[in-house]
């Protein structure tokens, strides 16, 4: 079988790849963090066989607070819903977190699928990037609501995507789906031009919050 | 447009949602006992009153998860959203006002 090449969905975009030398000052940074590990995880936020078979891999219990992450062992644990989240790690390390994630939850009612290839990662950061947010999604992104740790399913200018606060207020991730990607970058691009657009050159390494994980945060909207 | 109170995710746009037909139609116990026309009125009748309705909705863009609503028709106001099946929504179905 011949080698199938591993090619970004931004791979018509040259900018996403090389970066455009925009300004240092830009109002709005963007960067594709591509060939991330992206791993659903299905299970009950009820059942504490399946919760302690997590915590013995990541260290830490997927989060059962509705739009929350946690981060463990180098990776990300986002709720999607009360039965799922998506677990993002290095690229490296994708390959033995599904290994080590189908054995310890070999004998609990759980699902583990690498939906690596399907979808892209892409940050966007900066002094305007909540005005850039503000354009294509009707979330309320002010800092009470979604603080550091908050994560969420919605629509960005009509496409599917999940959202990540990496730091309130000024730096957020999306993860969107790989025959969305191209648009929604063109999309962004396009929505962050009055504001100074600087594209950095691709990365394929996980954006940490620095959480605390021994102290969980509390659910923004409850 | 208007806002939806997702159990789960709370205050979202209802962009976010779709609609999952009428609240609280029970399948029945033996559906082989029912006459045809029985069976055709729990498939197809719906109360669709002007009025409080008890709805089911899907936030299908975030958590995913089915819930139960009522809804005024003629205003949109929504008066209570529950997770599915809670004994709240128990006479909500159909009244008019
Ligand atoms: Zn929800």
């Amino acid at each position: 079988m011949s080698k199938i090449k591993l090619e970004s969905p931004l791979i018509d975009q040259p900018e996403a790849r090389t970066g455009n030398n925009g300004p240092t000052n830009a109002g709005v940074t963007l960067v594709e963090r591509s060939f991330l590990g992206h791993i659903m995880l299905r299970g009950r936020s009820d059942d504490a066989a399946f919760l302690a078979a997590c915590a013995r891999v990541f260290g830490v219990e997927p989060p059962t607070a509705p739009n929350t992450y946690a981060e463990g062992n180098g990776a990300v644990i986002g709720w999607m819903g009360p039965t799922e989240w998506l677990f993002m790690v290095d690229s490296e390390a994708r390959a033995a977190w599904l290994d080590a994630l189908r054995e310890a939850l070999a004998d609990v009612h759980a699902g583990v699928v690498d939906l690596s290839g399907g979808q892209t990662t892409i940050g966007l950061e900066g002094s305007h990037a909540l005005d850039v947010l503000a354009k294509g999604s009707t979330l309320d992104l002010h800092p009470r609501v979604a603080g550091a740790g908050f994560c969420t399913r919605s629509l960005l200018a009509k496409s599917a995507m999940f959202l990540r606060v990496i730091e309130t207020g000024h730096r957020f991730e999306i993860v969107v789906r790989r025959s969305f990607a191209d648009y929604l970058w063109q999309w962004l691009v396009d929505a962050s031009g009055e504001y100074g657009l600087r594209i950095l050159p691709a990365e394929s390494s996980l954006a940490l919050a620095g959480l605390d994980v021994a102290a969980p945060r509390a659910a923004a909207t409850a | 447009m208007f806002q939806i109170d997702c159990p789960w995710c709370g205050p979202r746009d209802q962009s976010e949602f779709a609609y999952a037909g009428e609240g609280g139609i029970k399948r029945p116990e033996d559906p082989s006992a029912l006459t045809d026309a029985e069976w055709a009125d729990y498939l197809f009748m719906r109360q669709n009153p002007r009025g409080r309705h008890h709805e089911q909705w899907r936030h299908v863009h975030g958590c995913g998860q089915f819930f139960d609503v009522v809804r005024q028709t003629v205003t949109y106001r929504i008066e209570s959203v529950d997770l599915p099946g809670r004994p709240a929504l128990a006479n909500a179905s159909g009244e008019v006002r």
